[in-house]
């Protein structure tokens, strides 16, 4: 173990670090706080750091929710970014964002993203839950040719999540025999490949990844005694599974719709083998469940090509699968669908 | 050694790389001849559509716009370019923006 992080440590000092007899005549440069496209995150990504509100949208009930309603209107806010550090590349990009034909480049960013859902239905519209990420994201790219670009990402971080407190006040009075508290939290390793094209006026992605716990193994989930995890259906068994693959697929076909420069069309979508987390299995030894969970997201924007300027896109959400929202990720099935304004980058 | 007029190249790497002031000489050549790769062939399947004639000043006048556009693909970019240099030049002067420059003159 301890051989493996040296080596590691050594191909990131390799990297990272000038060498001096290079450094008076070569193109490398770094970089600091710059934003750069090395491995945007998936549209689609469920808990990538997004800056978006599904404003108008219904979701399946969720347990403890205390009216019928099924499914019922809901709001799905995000709110995240990738914070660029320090990088360094190969040489001076053309477009000042992706690396040139046959140049690299490796970065450090601090991704930090909140997700959280609001229920209509039940008295005060109540904030159902809130997911908090954040973390330490190295990059790696590398030009494959003008218009084709390989990348690697590295992501270590932690999630924490939080039910709303009118939610959890109102759902203790009504479900005195079945209301729980399950404190999902934990440290993550997320690694990922993406390859990206252009072809004619589209840009097209695909990505492939998986996320674990970390220590590897380990729960989604804690339950002694400190970590607020109560039930009053029974114990609370630790998670078994401990890693979700996932790919995701994107197309952005520029200028589809009016004058030059016209609005563009794009289709993101996330497939993930999630777990379906089951807080009553006879023991931990027991593997849970799981569900392949698709998020699709289809929307207009104007073009920003990757620069510092956002731009507002309307879009339409999909989303069928385990629910992703914090201690539900036990219920199966959960459809979510709506219309919504993101920020594009 | 440029592929385009050095001073449009030089005006394009500062608008990319705006906290760059110290930029290398290998650092533009080589920044001149990305701009080049990138959109050299596009520019010459679209700007005829234009009427835009493909003199040094005027290739290096559509790589200098096209690079300006957020657009994510060369085509695109190149289609702004053409756009635009269409839009803003004199309408008695139906192939050029102005003082034509071939030469590379060091500034």
């Amino acid at each position: 173990m301890v051989a493996r992080v040296t080596s590691t440590a050594a191909l990131l000092a390799m990297l990272l670090l000038p060498r001096p007899a290079q450094a008076q005549e070569s193109t490398v440069q770094w970089w600091l706080f710059e934003g750069r496209s090395y491995h945007d995150p998936l549209i689609a990504g469920v808990r990538e750091p997004h800056i978006g509100a599904l404003g108008l949208a219904w979701a399946d009930r969720m347990d403890f929710q205390v009216s019928d309603d099924d499914p019922r209107r809901v709001w799905d806010i995000d709110l995240g970014y990738e914070i660029p550090i320090l990088g360094r590349e190969s040489a001076s990009s053309t477009d000042g964002s992706r690396v040139d034909d046959g140049e690299w480049a490796v970065g450090l960013w601090i991704p930090i993203d909140f997700h959280m859902i609001e229920d209509f239905a039940d008295a005060s519209n109540p904030i159902v839950n809130t997911d908090y990420r954040f973390g330490a994201m190295l990059k790696v790219q590398f030009g494959v040719s003008g218009s084709s670009w390989v990348s690697g990402r590295v992501s270590a971080g932690h999630e924490s999540t939080h039910l709303g407190d009118e939610f959890s006040l109102a759902g203790q009075d009504a479900f005195t025999d079945t209301f729980e508290r399950v404190n999902v939290s934990w440290e993550f390793l997320d690694v990922a490949l993406l390859y990206e094209r252009v072809i004619e006026a589209s840009f097209v992605s695909g990505r492939l990844g998986l996320t674990t716990t970390v220590p590897f193994g380990d729960s989604y989930y804690s339950v002694d005694s400190m970590s607020a995890t109560q039930s009053a259906v029974g114990p609370v068994i630790l998670s078994h599974n401990s890693v979700d693959p996932y790919a995701g697929f994107q197309v952005e076909w520029e200028e589809v719709l009016g004058d030059s420069p016209g609005w563009g069309i794009y289709a993101s979508t996330e497939f993930r083998y999630r777990s379906v987390y089951d807080y009553h299995r006879a023991s931990e030894d027991v593997a849970e469940d799981r569900q392949l969970s698709v998020n699709l997201i289809a929307g207009l924007k104007k073009p920003t090509g990757g620069g510092p300027i956002a731009t507002a896109s309307p879009y339409l959400r999909f989303y069928h699968g385990v629910n992703p929202h914090g201690q539900f990720r036990n219920q199966r099935g959960f459809t979510l669908v709506g219309l919504g304004l993101r920020l594009t980058l | 050694m440029y592929k385009y007029d050095r001073n449009l190249a030089l005006a394009s790497y500062r608008a990319k790389h705006p906290n760059q002031l110290d930029p290398k000489e290998a650092t533009l050549v080589d920044f001149d001849n990305d701009l080049f790769d990138l959109y050299e062939a596009e520019m010459q399947k679209q700007a005829s559509d234009w009427g835009i004639k493909l003199d040094l000043f005027n290739r290096s006048m559509l790589a200098f716009f096209a690079n300006a556009s957020p657009s994510k693909t060369p085509k695109t970019r190149v289609r702004h370019a053409c756009d635009y240099f269409d839009s803003v030049r004199p309408q008695r002067q139906p192939s050029t923006l102005g003082v034509a420059s071939d030469d590379n003159e060091e500034l």
